[in-house]
């Protein structure tokens, strides 16, 4: 299994993250806004995990909406 | 300055003066020149990466969607050029036309400050002003897709 990690940065806008999140990972608004906020707070947070196949799915979609996203092992 | 989007019928009326026109009509070339030099901050922070610690991982991951990457960002740009002059008369963009507006939009503003080192402080004032501006527009988008969404 792998984690797709978002990680913090200084240009993105809050409300776009938690969008993004909402658009792309089905999230209910409440939850996007906590895991943007979790992300914020922390300097990153694993937003989805599973096989490698379909992570790198998630995270080519969440950069080309220019979020932060990478790969590594769960 | 009115607001740039409102929901509608059919997705989302945009509407601009035409000086707004003027400037984003600058987007698609701004992001059309990003690796086209060296040492181009922007193209660093717009690679498609998946593997920051394994190259050989991170290389076949951009080998196997470099298509779908360039596909996607002409068709975004696209449609951002073809709709962008229709907004002084006001035009309805569909949903799918808004989502290429925010990726637009978004990447618009990782080149700016990329380029013009805005985090850390080093930016002219009209290299702000443009990224303020893009940073409203991207906002009010933002509010209305998030609306909008079920």
């Amino acid at each position: 299994m792998w984690n797709v990690v978002v990680w913090n940065d200084e240009v993105n806008l809050a409300a776009h993250v938690a969008y993004v999140f909402r658009r792309l990972l089905g999230m209910p608004r409440e939850d996007a806004t906590s895991l943007m906020l979790d992300i914020h707070r922390t300097g990153s947070a694993t937003v989805a995990c599973g096989a490698r196949e379909h992570v790198e799915l998630t995270c080519f979609r969440l950069r080309t909406h220019g979020l932060d996203a990478t790969l590594e092992l769960a | 300055m009115s607001e740039p989007f409102a929901p509608c019928a059919g997705g989302v009326r945009l509407t601009l003066a035409p000086w707004e026109v003027d400037l984003l009509s600058l987007v698609p070339s701004l992001l059309d020149s990003v690796g086209k030099f060296d040492s181009d901050p922007a193209a660093e922070r717009l690679a498609m990466r998946a593997y920051p610690f394994d190259e050989d991982a991170d290389d076949e991951f951009r080998r196997l969607l470099a298509g779908e990457l360039e596909h996607g960002r002409a068709a975004d740009r696209s449609a951002f050029a073809l709709t962008v002059e229709s907004g002084v008369e006001g035009v309805v963009l569909s949903t799918a036309e808004a989502e290429a507006w925010l990726r637009v939009l978004a990447e618009a503003r990782l080149v700016q400050a990329a380029r013009a080192d805005l985090a850390g402080g080093a930016g002219t004032e009209s290299d702000q002003a443009l990224f303020d501006y893009l940073s409203w527009m991207q906002g009010s988008l933002v509010e209305i897709l998030d609306e909008v969404l079920p």
